[in-house]
């Protein structure tokens, strides 16, 4: 049987504060502050829960006049069923404790 | 929201973030907008340059990510290029032993014939991965050609050696006979190995 890829600790991390407020479309600088996720971190992550259909994205008009777009997320039903199954407390995932380790 | 800190920093970090979005992978467009919107909505200035730098490493990454999931073909021309800059000295070699072994009857120069044998056997096997377009090889040719390269650069030097003391003086035959044949069989190793067939220099798309 093929074993689906495990997420890393800041995946989890990610999933976990997504998943406080499941459906409220956040955007990325948001995200790496709750998070505390480099951008470097977290557009890889971002990439690939998007193609894995756990994250669903939009574009949202600023509401500042003359600043561009932004890009929102927030989880897909696929994305919160597994948030759920590997929840992270928010309180333990900032401080670096993944799934395994709680 | 009121922007903090010195333009020129937030002019870099824009620049920055461009670079990191034309360095992204083809296919990524959307995540190549999505970091160069962000950054005009980030207050700071120092935080956007840290914004900045991470996207770049995000864009790297996805890059060489991307390269190493491709298979590397190579051209038909470079390959076939390649295959007669390294076999046909050896080749050329060989057949001149093998003519003045038959003309004078000379039967002791196997030996000699050993070392110049991975010329044609390259030539073979590069013939088979260029034209008829099969790369692959039996594991038995496989072991064959692998021993023929060692074989060759280890006689060759081995010679010169016993000949002058010194390969430096003959060091332009020891790579042309010696080292040349043998990389170009370690390569042709690895495509057989890797399965990797020779680009056609024309895309099939491209064609009439």
């Amino acid at each position: 049987m093929i074993q689906p890829r495990k997420l890393s600790g800041q995946a989890l991390t990610l999933l976990a504060i997504l998943l406080d407020q499941p459906k409220k479309w956040r955007h990325g600088y948001d995200l790496s502050q709750d998070t505390g996720l480099k951008s470097g971190t977290l557009y890889p992550i971002l990439m690939r829960l998007c193609e894995r259909g756990m994250l669903e994205s939009k574009w949202q008009e600023s509401s500042e006049a003359g600043r561009p777009p932004r890009h929102m997320y927030r989880l897909t039903t696929a994305g919160g069923a597994l948030a759920r199954q590997q929840a992270v407390p928010p309180s333990r995932s900032a401080i670096g404790l993944t799934a395994r380790q709680a | 929201m009121s922007r903090v800190g010195s333009p020129g920093v937030r002019r870099l970090a824009v620049l920055l973030v461009s670079h990191a979005a034309s360095a992204l992978p083809q296919g990524r467009g959307e995540w190549a907008r999505s970091m160069t919107s962000e950054i005009h909505h980030i207050p700071e200035s120092a935080a956007a340059l840290s914004w900045a730098f991470g996207c770049i490493y995000a864009s790297y990454t996805e890059r060489i990510r991307t390269m190493t999931h491709t298979a590397p073909q190579l051209s038909r021309w470079v390959l076939t290029l390649e295959m007669l800059l390294c076999f046909v000295p050896l080749t050329l070699l060989f057949f001149t032993i093998a003519w003045y072994s038959a003309k004078f009857r000379a039967l002791d120069n196997f030996g000699y014939l050993s070392v110049a044998a991975l010329g044609p056997v390259g030539f073979i096997v590069a013939f088979r991965a260029i034209v008829l377009n099969r790369p692959s090889l039996p594991r038995p040719a496989i072991i064959a050609l692998c021993a023929l390269a060692i074989w060759t650069p280890v006689a060759y030097t081995l010679h010169v050696l016993g000949e002058s003391g010194s390969v430096l003086g003959q060091w332009r035959e020891v790579i042309l006979v010696g080292l040349l044949p043998a990389l170009a069989a370690v390569h042709l190793v690895f495509l057989a190995r890797s399965e990797i067939k020779p680009a056609d220099p024309v895309p099939h798309e491209l064609r009439g």
